[in-house]
């Protein structure tokens, strides 16, 4: 990359600048492309991160011509860029870089189309022959593109390659080791860059900012004080138009095997010797591996699956997971997953991990929460205090979304005469102390592609080892016959995940 | 929501009982607030310069990236009237969201030559344990006693030299400010930024990179009949970054256009045997850049000052690049 010794730059004011490249998208005409792809990649032109000449080649199966891509993915944007209008002056120099070759991935023209792109861009546009490409298709078709790729000679050439892979990675360890392997055919693992959009988001890496840029927390940050940890995603909403996908899939594969486990391993990682992308990436690896590996005996006491049914949410009837259009009636799949896991490590020996995510919860939430021990010696009376409040009375939330930012709760002497502790919490809200819009992890994820740094995407080790922690689930759940649906919809899951907590003397916060 | 404080005997205690009685009301309003502060940011304005009616507007666009206390103080014509102050709290309700986020601002006026005692108060009324920036609004007031005590407590300073008529002059000072003050940052170069990006991103294509070492001329174009110190800061980081030597190298020239706004940059163009790259501003609101056959543009922000105020609010440390290019244009105007 030139920049990086090009004399012009000043990191202070204007970082993350880019080499000149094109990026290549397949699947350019799908919904992830419309709603998550163009609005970040519109949004880094508006903010003056792109390169000049920056080139995007769209490929689906869609016949269309240049000036027809370009009208859709405007109209895209005027959808999808939620809460601003497209500009006149940045679309026009935006459009001018987005060309579409229409092609079937399977056919050997397509990429014979797609080299004449990239050849035009380099020489008219300058990109230098650095391409980035982008599998936003179905996961099936990823072999057959990566194939594509090598055969029409596009994995090599003046500039570098990338490629950026969307989850799943496989659907097992074996498939996620079959899917590398076939993708190692063609791109050196360090050109491969699995994209988990959690990793991206702003409160995600202000974990790293807040463990290791203050001096006050990491101290407390182990086994001595931390009680046990709390990680929730929940979602308000039911499957909503994608119940034939995701009766393929479930809670634990689609959201624990990848983001949360990212999520963990980054709040519970050592620090990294520096901050670089393997450095980084070392660390959430060596914690994952770190993780206890549950016997098919021990499965059902420490990890439970739910299913919604119907309940009654505000003002409206929800239908359960069953009912929704494209599921089968008599569907196994969980839409709740809760787990506990042990990290045998130095730190966290001993510290229960309690992992939760679901369809149909009560609110639409993603945080982590770090319960503290109580003070070594008890001076006021915990009735005072009351109940499990008294046992953690210290708690430190991560807010991931929706209202991103950090509290410390702690206890304080009520107003007044006698002894009365009450709890009261410190806030730090992103959307106050720093009002700029929060980028998307869309925008953050690919500037870190196209600048060729990886440490917000996955590596190869990671996703194994995140396998290798879900695998032995997945594999009792399967043989289980549990009584579906166990929750009802706008609760917060079923039952027996509050007893897998309760065993430990430990409850889940109502977030 | 404002509580005005107006008496012969104004100190810091009466600023911070009133800021306490506002927040008491504050909170006791039906919509629930929340208290944002992350720096320190006093404004030192003579009512002299162009724009004093917009300080409040360019405030109000910066509560957002730098929610602070802001410590507005305004200096009159010498009248001997009591020292006035009043504070108010800014707030927002941001888009979606139930709780409004309101910032304090306390607004202070006294005629000039009550200025040490109008600083003592601004002492005692910043945001304890944060960063404070001074928004110094008159170049001249660098030099004034009373100032002084303000611009040594605090963790930056930030000037404008974009209208000094005395460019060589206001470089001086700068430096000397700098030297002795230490992060002391200038708008004129602020203002720069997009330009310099501009240019920037043609140096990171191959070909621009390797003609750079045999760049031989820049021109750079000026509004008005004199080089403004934007002008002279454009032209020092470029000769910086292409490594000429001073009394050697290339040839660069500075280049009127009478018909623009005085003050402003034009334009730039480096001629290299291979190649000749040009920026020009081609209206208020956006760069045109050519380089090899291709012609892009580059937004320029709507807001330049807020903006520029903004980035500077943003870097608390040392700026090397701006010390460089400080140095280096003393240099260049050296007789």
């Amino acid at each position: 990359m030139h920049s990086e010794g090009n004399p012009f730059q000043d990191p202070i004011r204007f970082e993350g600048r880019l080499p000149p490249c094109a990026v290549v998208i397949f699947g350019a005409n799908g919904d992830l492309v419309k709603r998550m792809l163009m609005p970040a990649l519109y949004r880094l032109a508006a903010g003056r991160h792109l390169p000049p000449g920056f080139t995007i080649v769209g490929n689906s199966r869609t016949p269309m011509n240049d000036g027809q891509f370009r009208e859709v993915m405007k109209a895209a944007l005027n959808v999808h860029l939620s809460g601003d209008v497209v500009d006149a002056h940045v679309w026009r120099d935006f459009a001018q870089g987005l060309f579409y070759c229409s092609g079937d991935a399977g056919d050997k023209g397509t990429y014979q189309k797609i080299h004449a792109a990239l050849k035009s861009a380099s020489s008219q546009r300058h990109t230098e022959g650095n391409v980035l490409f982008y599998l936003a298709t179905q996961p099936s078709l990823y072999e057959t593109v990566a194939e594509g790729i090598f055969a029409a000679g596009l994995a090599r050439g003046d500039g570098w390659r990338r490629l950026v892979v969307e989850k799943p990675f496989g659907h097992d360890l074996a498939s996620a080791r079959e899917l590398n392997r076939k993708l190692q055919r063609v791109f050196d693992e360090s050109e491969i860059y699995r994209i988990d959009h959690y990793l991206g988001k702003e409160t995600v890496q202000n974990v790293l900012a807040f463990r290791f840029g203050n001096g006050i927390f990491e101290p407390l940050w182990n086994r001595r004080y931390v009680n046990h940890v709390q990680i929730t995603a929940a979602e308000s909403l039911g499957v909503e138009g994608r119940g034939a996908y995701y009766q393929q899939t479930g809670a634990l594969r689609d959201m624990v095997q990848n983001h949360l486990l990212q999520v963990m391993a980054t709040v519970a990682m050592e620090p990294p010797a520096a901050f670089e992308p393997n450095a980084v990436r070392d660390e959430r690896a060596k914690l994952l591996r770190s993780v206890r590996i549950w016997k098919p005996e021990e499965v059902l006491a420490n990890a439970v699956a739910g299913q919604y049914g119907s309940g009654r949410v505000g003002e409206g009837e929800m239908p359960g997971f069953r009912q929704e259009p494209g599921v089968d009636p008599e569907a196994r799949t969980e839409t709740y997953a809760a787990i506990t896991l042990f990290i045998d490590n130095w730190r966290w020996a001993g510290v229960p991990f309690y992992i939760r995510t679901g369809k149909r919860l009560a609110r639409r939430v993603t945080d982590v929460a770090i319960h503290y021990n109580t003070a070594p010696h008890a001076l006021f009376q915990s009735d005072l205090v009351g109940g499990l409040l008294a046992k953690t009375p210290n708690l430190l939330v991560l807010r991931i979304q929706p209202e991103e930012g950090i509290s410390l709760r702690f206890l304080s002497k009520e107003p007044g005469l006698g002894m009365r502790l009450r709890p009261v919490s410190m806030d730090f809200d992103y959307g106050s102390s720093f009002g700029t819009r929060l980028p998307s992890a869309y925008e953050t994820l690919l500037l870190d592609a196209l600048a060729g740094d990886a440490s917000l995407y996955t590596r190869q080790d990671m996703v194994e080892a995140s396998w290798a922690i879900v695998e032995p689930i997945l594999e009792v759940w399967a043989q289980a016959n549990f009584e579906f649906p166990n929750y009802a919809a706008g609760a917060w899951g079923p039952a027996a995940a509050d007893e897998m907590l309760a065993r430990r003397g430990h409850a889940w916060r109502k977030p | 929501m404002e509580k005005t404080v107006s008496s012969a005997f104004i100190s810091a205690e009466t600023i911070q009982k009133q800021l306490h009685e506002l927040w008491v009301c504050l909170g006791q309003q039906k919509s629930a607030v929340l208290r944002a502060c992350a720096m320190t940011l006093i404004v030192v304005d003579r009512g002299q310069e162009e724009g004093t009616g917009e300080i409040y507007d360019i405030l109000a666009a910066l509560m957002r990236n730098h929610p602070s206390r802001a410590i507005v103080l305004h200096l009159t014509p010498s009248t001997q009237e009591a020292i006035q102050a009043r504070v108010f709290a800014q707030c927002r309700l941001p888009l979606g969201q139930s709780r409004q986020i309101c910032c304090e601002q306390i607004e202070i006026t006294s005629d000039v030559s009550r200025l040490p005692e109008a600083v003592t108060i601004v002492l005692g009324s910043m945001a304890p344990d944060l960063p404070v920036v001074l928004w110094c609004r008159s170049f001249d007031l660098l030099d004034v006693t009373g100032f002084r005590d303000l611009a040594n407590v605090v963790d930056k300073i930030i000037t404008d030299s974009g209208r000094h008529s005395e460019p060589q002059i206001a470089f001086r000072r700068l430096l000397t400010l700098r030297r002795g003050q230490g992060v002391v940052a200038d708008l004129a170069w602020t203002r720069l930024t997009p330009w310099r990006e501009a240019v920037a991103q043609v140096f990171a294509m191959r070909a621009c990179a390797t003609s750079s070492p045999h760049i031989s001329q820049v021109r750079i174009w000026h509004g008005g009949p004199k080089a403004s110190t934007a002008a002279y800061y454009l032209a020092a980081w470029l000769i910086n970054c292409l490594g000429w030597k001073p009394g050697e190298s290339g040839e660069l020239a500075m280049l009127p256009i009478e018909i623009a706004a005085p003050g402003e940059v034009m334009g730039l163009e480096a001629v290299s045997p291979e190649m000749t790259i040009t920026v020009r501003q081609q209206s208020i609101s956006e760069l045109n850049i050519r380089v090899n056959g291709v012609q892009y543009h580059v937004r320029l922000p709507a807001s330049p000052h807020a903006e520029a105020l903004s980035e500077e609010m943003s870097i608390l440390g040392a700026d090397l690049v701006y010390d460089r290019s400080l140095e280096r244009v003393v240099e260049l105007l050296r007789p």
